[in-house]
């Protein structure tokens, strides 16, 4: 890591790059949106097809939930991330438990775990916060871009060799499951370990990328790009790449251009922004291609 | 002390006596995401508030029926499956309030009062208009209550037996968006959905008709007030996550009380 802030800090003096990149915090945070855009890319075009968006923020908010756990049995303030792990995926896959043995709509379901899982978290996290740092509250909300460490930088690694990994064998069974669950059942795909899979993927990714974008507002990131590549793609593979390359260049801009710009922002209210202006145009797009045929 | 929480404790009541009616047809109409949606845009209300120098509420109250006319008639094309459409509009707006709410300088704004609620800065005048509000809600919800769950029950044929299906909804919607508005006063913006929710949910084990539900939610939205407030006040809890927390409590022992009836 050293070798390459010292590589980015020479550029700076010689004067190719802004001044900004000479600080190690936003190189931190420069990686870590470099490989979370791809990530909730990817995984959101199934959150889309899937229609669980509701689903991923509930799983989003947990992690507020998480990390005030993580504070008050003592793990470091910068990265409660075992605790933050084991309750995501905990609290997704009892979601996924009861989804099929009660008799609540399951909207209503997710409706009372979120509201379970932030309140929680904001009870918690107020209490520790007196403790800890008032500013830690927003930090963890709506992300930011001075805390992510190296060590963060190889746990997103590890996620995205992983989702990479189980993307290249089992994709194809995925798309199926979510598009066609009957077709998938009698080709023999197991589609309930499919579910449970899924749901344990939006943990991992969840958690991974709450630093920079924040509890509240990582569900965007994971929704918006894959809709609006919906809104234009015509077929799997252009709405991958699409998805794709919305989420990093809102991730991306996200991370630089307030920073550049000295905005008083948080990290995920302008990446969710970002977001929101490709889905714009798109819509625009969309339009504009409908009234000319 | 009687003196400080009155005021809250008048507004949470009133706020959950209405909450049940019409946090049951979100239930039965599989709505949650929507009033989700609907709480996340209170904070962009907010922010607009501020940003015109009006009253927040005022803010609050044009934003959620803003955004509610301009969900139910963007639910109606094809293009985007309507749960991706709710999500968008929920942290997009959620998002734009947080950056105007930053960007508005001299005022420094209680942010996690607004997303969590502080209902200790509650004052006797909010009850005076919360109490207005709430009462024309409590009776347009009486008036377009067996409508509703005609058209909740069967779309079609609530049409076809005369009734404005539209308009019908359109009021629902104009409803739930002032109670959003108050609800922001009690729980603040994320924890809405909470009380809109979770009684009716709780409710629905134990009740056996829709009537019967709707007037349990208000009374488990009511305890879950009172015990909020009251664990507030012993153990120094933050007011809002504590109402919440007793409203999850009281529906995790109405599934039991539940399965108990049902086995039985």
């Amino acid at each position: 890591m050293t070798s390459i802030y010292l590589l980015f800090g020479e550029w700076v003096a010689q004067g190719w790059l802004p001044q900004m990149f000479a600080y190690e915090f936003l190189l931190n945070a420069l990686f870590a949106s470099m490989m979370i855009g791809p990530l909730l890319g990817i995984l959101g075009t199934l959150v889309v097809v899937k229609r669980l968006a509701f689903l991923s923020e509930a799983v989003g908010h947990s992690v507020l939930t998480g990390v005030s756990i993580g504070i008050l049995i003592g793990e470091p303030v910068e990265s409660p991330l075992i605790s933050l792990l084991s309750f995501s995926m905990l609290f997704a896959l009892l979601l996924q438990w009861i989804k099929g043995r009660s008799t609540i709509p399951y909207d209503a379901l997710i409706g009372v775990f979120l509201s379970f899982a932030l309140a929680m978290g904001a009870a918690l996290l107020l209490y520790v916060a007196k403790k800890v740092n008032v500013h830690l509250i927003e930090q963890i909300m709506f992300g930011s871009i001075l805390v992510a460490s190296a060590n963060d930088l190889i746990m997103l690694l590890i996620i995205c060799l992983t989702v990479a990994i189980l993307g290249y064998r089992y994709g194809n069974e995925a798309y199926l499951v979510a598009i066609a669950p009957e077709v998938a059942r009698s080709q023999r795909v197991n589609t309930r370990a499919h579910d449970y899979g899924f749901v344990i993927m939006v943990a991992l990714i969840t958690v991974a990328s709450v630093k920079i974008i924040g509890a509240v507002l990582v569900g965007a990131l994971l929704l918006v790009p894959a809709a609006s590549a919906r809104l234009i793609a015509n077929n799997l593979k252009q709405l991958l790449i699409l998805s794709v390359f919305f989420a990093s260049t809102a991730a991306i801009s996200g991370v630089l251009i307030p920073m550049y710009a000295q905005w008083p922002l948080s990290a995920g209210s302008a990446i969710t922004l970002f977001a929101c202006a490709w889905f714009l145009l798109c819509l625009i797009y969309r339009q504009l291609i409908s009234s000319k045929t | 002390m009687i003196e400080i929480i009155a005021p809250a404790l008048i507004i949470g009541l009133i706020l959950t006596a209405v909450a049940g009616p019409l946090g049951s047809f979100i239930v039965w109409g599989r709505m949650s995401y929507f009033g989700d949606t609907l709480a996340h845009s209170a904070l962009l209300g907010v922010a607009m508030g501020l940003f015109l120098s009006l009253d927040p509420m005022i803010g609050v109250i044009a934003v959620t029926v803003m955004v509610a006319i301009l969900l139910s008639a963007l639910q109606k094309q094809r293009s985007i499956s309507s749960d991706a459409l709710l999500g968008i509009v929920a942290h997009g707006t959620l998002a734009l309030g947080l950056v105007l709410v930053s960007l508005k300088e001299g005022i420094r704004v209680d942010l996690l009062g607004l997303l969590f609620g502080d209902l200790l800065a509650v004052t006797y005048q909010d009850t005076l208009w919360v109490g207005a509000c709430a009462v024309i809600v409590g009776i347009i919800t009486k008036v377009i209550w067996n409508p509703l769950l005609n058209i909740l029950l069967n779309s079609e044929l609530a049409h076809a037996e005369g009734i404005a299906v539209d308009r019908v909804r359109m009021i629902y919607m104009i409803c739930l968006a002032l109670l959003v508005a108050i609800g922001m006063k009690v729980v603040g913006a994320l924890l809405i959905t909470a009380l809109l929710i979770i009684p009716p949910a709780g409710a629905r084990r134990i009740a056996s008709t829709p009537e019967q539900m709707a007037l349990l939610a208000s009374i488990i939205g009511m305890v879950s007030i009172a015990l909020g407030m009251f664990a507030s006040l012993q153990w120094d809890t933050p007011a809002g996550p504590s109402i919440v927390l007793s409203a999850c409590l009281l529906f995790s022992l109405s599934l039991l009380f539940g399965q108990r009836s049902s086995s039985e």
